[in-house]
């Protein structure tokens, strides 16, 4: 079946943490948001 | 006044500018472990709002007979650096529209203002202003280093005039969400929430059309979809106050966060249109998703399900 998560990023989110670090690596690799690269273990905590 | 003798609407008539009291910043009042949620954080800076959308499920929660805004930034800001500042590696982004609209009242407080400044120097932190208003007159100056994003709840001609009482007209909403691009902001979408009615594809179609001509693409931050969901125990207060509202005709089922919602096979053919025009319509890959869905839903019956 057709996958919105799948259509945007190839992936889907495993998590709540993981869906807001996507949030941040789209901000920052679009926008150059943040504090730096995203890490993915600062969302899951 | 007595709240139990208290209109709902009574409480949209008069703005108490108030001090905070207590916590300002939380999460998202629709954290759940069972239906995605993008953990967006709350500023709970206004409560109430002027428009009057059938749906709305601030007619339910505030009866208290007064809008009301929070004036001291200061101490806002205070409590939100505090926050922020315990993880300094995390990109947080925080909203002013859980208990009402972001800009719809800007003109009478300046708040919105006074945070854009405040966050444009913040370096983890972005600040959401979520409206249905054409009310971005008083930000268009300032200076925000691309730390705000401001955000429109958007939904078809036909649902802003039968469900969305006293709210600004789609081409209102699109020419001020122009404005506010040129003025260099970041934009967010939301199409939420999405209401089933006779021609529901070609208004939800048209209204991608007419969104993506509307603002450049590379600045469209992320794109939220959703679909109408309410309290059970909301349902006979949306029929009181909206005598002429279809809202509570549809099937719905009530989901485990206890709310009522379209039956999922409906649900998720609405989603799967709304995505596809989207991506009809508009270019740059803007991060999107689905607001207050079940995981199962979310993965489209792919079996995917979330570690925690």
């Amino acid at each position: 079946m057709w996958d919105v998560w799948d259509r945007v990023y190839g992936r889907h989110p495993e998590s709540i943490g993981h869906l807001d670090y996507l949030f941040a690596e789209s901000l920052y690799r679009r926008y150059g948001l943040g504090a730096g690269h995203p890490q993915r273990e600062t969302y899951e905590e | 006044m007595y709240a139990d003798s208290l209109n709902y609407r009574d409480g949209k008539k008069e703005i108490g500018i108030i001090p905070k009291k207590g916590e300002a910043m939380g999460t998202c009042a629709t954290f759940s472990r069972k239906y995605i949620c993008c953990r967006v954080h709350v500023l709970r800076t206004v409560q109430n709002c002027p428009f009057e959308c059938s749906y709305c499920f601030l007619q339910h929660y505030l009866t208290d007979g007064l809008t009301k805004a929070v004036d001291d930034t200061a101490t806002l800001m205070q409590e939100v650096k505090e926050k922020i500042s315990r993880q300094p590696r995390r990109l947080f982004r925080i909203g002013t529209w859980e208990l009402g609209d972001s800009l719809a009242l800007e003109e009478k407080t300046g708040q919105a203002a006074g945070l854009v400044r405040e966050f444009a120097r913040l370096d983890n932190a972005v600040l959401e202003l979520k409206t249905k208003s054409d009310c971005v007159e008083p930000i268009l100056g300032l200076e925000h280093r691309g730390k705000t994003v401001v955000s429109w709840s958007l939904n078809t001609g036909h649902v802003i005039e039968t469900e969305e009482h006293l709210t600004p007209s789609l081409g209102s909403r699109l020419q001020a969400m122009g404005r506010a691009a040129a003025a260099g902001y970041l934009i967010g979408l939301h199409f939420d929430p999405m209401i089933l009615y006779e021609g529901w594809e070609q208004g939800y179609e048209s209204l991608a059309r007419q969104v993506s001509e509307a603002v450049p693409h590379e600045q469209i931050a992320w794109i939220s979809i959703g679909s109408l969901r309410f309290n059970p125990a909301m349902k006979k207060t949306i029929e009181n106050n909206y005598p002429g509202t279809r809202l509570t005709c549809a099937e719905m089922v009530t989901g485990d966060d206890g709310k009522m919602r379209y039956v999922k096979p409906l649900r998720v053919g609405m989603y799967r249109h709304m995505y596809a025009v989207l991506k009809k319509y508009i270019s740059g890959n803007p991060l999107t998703y689905l607001c207050m869905e079940r995981w199962d839903v979310g993965c489209m019956g792919q079996g995917i399900r979330p570690a925690s």
